[in-house]
């Protein structure tokens, strides 16, 4: 159905944009050709380095109906609104063609957008004249140059109180909202919005908008005060009233602690049609509530998380990739993935109890298949998004951070490359250089498996054998290998014949016996004995007082074997677990692989005392191993998910407070219980 | 060539281009694992959903908007879609049949648990068309586990099934 109404759109209605007067400044027509959806435009003369040029045109399009195509902008009409005909929702973006992107690294990036990776831009300053019905709301990219003529006086008002409230204002209320969405006027009137250095404009308008905005400081900051506001119909609800703007804050919080201060003057959430969008200043978003047949609204709890989660994630895009302007046609994983390691920082960081999805764990069903291509693949011809260029890099640097380098290296170079490449186009080698650079650590193998490979981390503890130093003393060791022999199992055939009462011969006939019968192959001989001495007398002293000292201390050694089944190369995190209880957790770092990429073994030396009885490889889930069965030594029978869902306690899991919908459950009247017709 | 290059502006005009946009945050994905048990002998499907992908999935698709974390009745309805959707054959073209083991919500995750006997065949066609008329964009990842291997398909609406060899 979704395709049907998409294709009879395109047939009712003329997309796409109309370019006319195409001119010089002095108003002479100038050459173009449009290819597709680009436009190649001929300067007269060739520009030297640090020339300008100034040309004009005129350009119209026919806004599109988000839902019927879904694109990333467009409108949204509500045709149950009071009003007759309706009301609508306008999210503007993409809404003026941008001149191409020039690099030194690909001169003009001639990509054409294939509905995949969105754009590659350059920065430019925005002066933008919008004149709409007068009783709309307009958000906006930039900041507002005419507020006594857009605004009236209580809402300049309400906007100065906001600066400091401890929680949103509204500069629109939902009772003034939904009397503009009654009324409409017949008159319009024009918001003017100025950005300096960003690389795109976007804005929103409406008469459903109710308005709500806070300030947030920034503590010696070139930008100290940035208005936090949403924008959002009476279908947003509580859900936005409560969160949206306050995730708004949270996310500039905590991504200018990881990168730098948030550079703008507004920071903007947009309810509309589009699920999740981003652009300098303004990002659009989808979550709404469920309306009920009682007139009331309440959302599930997926719709919360979802609005927490996009809010962050898109307003975390204002630092990747509106500031550190990466290429997204080429590498979408440059803003996607570093945005989505940051709104899993900043989700946790709000409540680590909602699941965020950016656990190894989460990327494991994706990594173990065969149907992959490298996290470096341009964007148009990654397969799937989503596990490719936001979850799986998401997670890499999770582990970098937590596993790999620590919280305080990683702190470092990631600010370190946030701040070296603001407001520049850095590529992969210049994070992949700076990450290194600056947390001094090479990490070349990681970026190898991680972002050019389609290998998956899986790590296998194969065996483990123990050994034993000798002390070369003939004595000793020759009555140490008596000892192993005996502790071996006997043969079934003698245990037989000594439970039948088999006499055996040499018990029968003990007079006839010899030097054999008296000293077992394990005896030691004088001829071992001098052999010994004379051994230690060459020793010299130092050889010979460490020698002298690995004895006496008797240590045990562990030799592990490890086998890297998945090909991504991963330190090994192993807990050692030992008979007095004991839990050691080493740390082998990935280098150990250096020379032997599929197989390796590590020797672990632990005291008399501390004898090893189990092995576990990555007990935590940190790496994002896919097979956690060859993970033990001994092998542990682990039930897989459907079996251990077969023994879980149904009863127990409903009880779990986070499954009951008590927002709209609570609104159910108290009943008294009904009778039970019993058989008399 | 460099003067050439310096005599052009290059402007992109990309709203021509938008009906098969992916917006960002929404990833229409699920992961739907075949492993075969050599333990209890069994197939054991699981079926990965997003809870918030098959709660807006879901309000277009069958009209229901209660609250999948919670309401049982809009999760049978869910269960018998994700059931339906699912079809997996031998090489004989016979369907095999699975017993529904039951589903639960876990984390962001709606899962729903098949199993059925392994059966004698040298490969299967797995064919799992669940979202595709709510999203053009849904993809479909299986991953068929055996204790030696595992091999994917990668289902979307223009290839619903792909035949997978079981041969080690």
């Amino acid at each position: 159905m979704a395709e049907l109404r998409r294709n009879q759109f395109y047939t009712d209605n003329e997309i796409g944009y109309t370019i006319s007067d195409v001119v010089g400044a002095n108003g002479e027509p100038l050459e173009y050709i449009i290819s597709g959806a680009q436009m190649r435009l001929d300067l007269p003369v060739a520009l030297e380095s640090g020339e300008s040029f100034e040309y004009s045109l005129n350009y119209a399009y026919n806004i599109l109906e988000e839902n019927a195509v879904a694109a990333r902008s467009g409108y949204e009409h509500f045709p149950d609104d009071v009003r007759k005909g309706g009301n609508d929702i306008f999210l503007l973006a993409q809404w003026f063609p941008r001149v191409a992107s020039y690099s030194d690294y690909e001169a003009w990036h001639n990509k054409e957008f294939l509905g995949r990776g969105e754009f590659t831009l350059e920065f430019g300053n925005y002066d933008v004249n919008i004149t709409v019905p007068y009783d709309h709301i307009v958000a906006s990219t930039g900041e507002l140059q005419n507020p006594d003529e857009a605004l009236t006086s209580v809402q300049r008002q309400r906007l100065k109180k906001a600066e400091d409230a401890k929680r949103p204002v509204f500069i629109v209320t939902a009772g003034e909202a939904l009397a503009n969405e009654r009324d409409g006027t017949n008159k319009s009137k024009t918001w003017n919005f100025k950005a300096e250095n960003v690389r795109d404009f976007a804005w929103a308008s409406s008469r459903k908008f109710m308005w709500d905005a806070k300030g947030h400081h920034q503590k010696d900051s070139e930008q100290p005060l940035v208005m936090a506001m949403s924008y959002y119909p009476k279908e947003g609800g509580d859900l936005w009233k409560k969160y949206s703007t306050e995730s708004v804050i949270h996310a500039m919080d905590v991504y200018s602690r990881f990168t730098f201060d948030y550079p703008y003057p507004v920071s903007i959430s947009v309810n509309g049609p589009v699920g999740g969008m981003e652009y300098p200043m303004i990002t659009f978003n989808g979550p709404r509530t469920n309306w009920h047949e009682d007139g009331s609204r309440t959302y599930p709890l997926s719709e919360k998380r979802f609005l927490l989660g996009v809010v962050i994630h898109e307003v975390g895009h204002n630092y990747f990739p509106m500031i550190v302007n990466s290429d997204e046609r080429q590498w979408t994983w440059m803003d996607e993935g570093l945005n989505s390691f940051l709104d899993g920082i900043a989700g946790r960081e709000w409540d680590p109890k909602i699941p965020w999805g950016v656990e190894p764990n989460d990327v494991i069903n994706y990594m173990k298949s065969d149907v992959q291509v490298p996290v470096m693949t341009q964007s148009d011809s990654v397969l799937k998004l989503g596990p490719n260029a936001y979850t799986k890099p998401a997670v890499a640097l999770n582990i970098l951070r937590e596993t790999i380098l620590g919280r305080e290296l990683f702190d470092f170079a990631f600010k370190e490359y946030s701040e070296r490449w603001m407001n520049k186009r850095p590529t992969p080698a210049d994070f992949f250089r700076t990450m290194e650079e600056a947390s001094g650590v090479d990490l070349d193998w990681f970026w190898q498996g991680w972002f050019y490979t389609t290998d998956h981390v899986d790590i296998s503890v194969d065996k483990v054998y123990k050994l034993r130093l000798d002390t070369l003393d003939p004595d000793v060791d020759f009555k140490r290998r008596r000892q192993e022999n005996a502790d071996k199992p006997g043969s079934i055939f003698d245990q037989r014949n000594r439970t039948e009462g088999k006499k055996l011969w040499v018990d029968l006939n003990k007079d006839v016996s010899d030097f054999y019968d008296r000293n077992d192959h394990f005896t030691a001989t004088n001829k071992e004995r001098n052999k010994y001495r004379q051994m230690l007398e060459d020793l010299d002293p130092r050889e010979r007082a460490a020698f002298e000292r690995a004895v006496k201390e008797d240590k045990n050694y562990y030799v592990l074997n490890f086998s890297n089944v998945g090909g991504l190369v991963m330190p090994i995190i192993l807990d050692l677990n030992f008979k007095n209880g004991k839990t050691e957790t080493h740390y082998i770092p990935a280098e150990i692989w250096r020379r032997s990429p599929s197989k390796v073994s590590k020797m672990i030396i632990t005291d008399k005392g501390q004898e090893l009885v189990s092995v576990e490889v990555d007990p935590r889930w940190e790496t994002a191993d896919v097979d956690v069965e060859n993970n033990n030594y001994p092998r542990l029978i682990i039930p897989t998910r459907i079996e251990a869902f077969k023994k879980k306690d149904k009863a127990e899991d409903k009880k779990h407070p986070e499954n009951r919908d008590i927002m709209h459950d609570s609104k159910t009247e108290r009943e008294a219980p009904k009778k039970k017709v019993r058989k008399k | 060539m460099i003067l050439r290059l310096k005599n052009l502006i290059v402007v992109g005009l990309w709203l021509l281009a938008t009906h098969t946009a992916v917006q960002a945050h929404q990833q229409k994905e699920a992961y739907i694992t075949l492993l075969f048990n050599e333990r209890s002998s069994l197939i054991e499907v699981s079926h990965r959903f997003s809870l918030h992908d098959v709660q807006h999935g879901l309000k277009s698709l069958l009209g229901i908007q209660e609250d999948l974390a919670t309401n049982s009745v809009a999760q049978g309805q869910l269960v018998k879609y994700i059931e339906e959707s699912f079809v997996l054959t031998d090489d004989s073209q016979n369907v095999l049949k699975f017993n529904l083991v039951g589903h639960e919500v876990d984390g962001k995750y709606f899962w729903v648990y098949q199993e059925r006997p392994i059966p004698d065949t040298a490969s299967v066609t797995v064919k799992d068309t669940a979202l595709f008329e709510t999203w053009p964009s849904q993809i479909n990842y299986i991953n068929i586990e055996k204790s030696a291997w595992v091999r994917s398909a990668r289902l979307n609406k223009e290839t619903p099934s792909k035949t997978i060899s079981l041969i080690d």
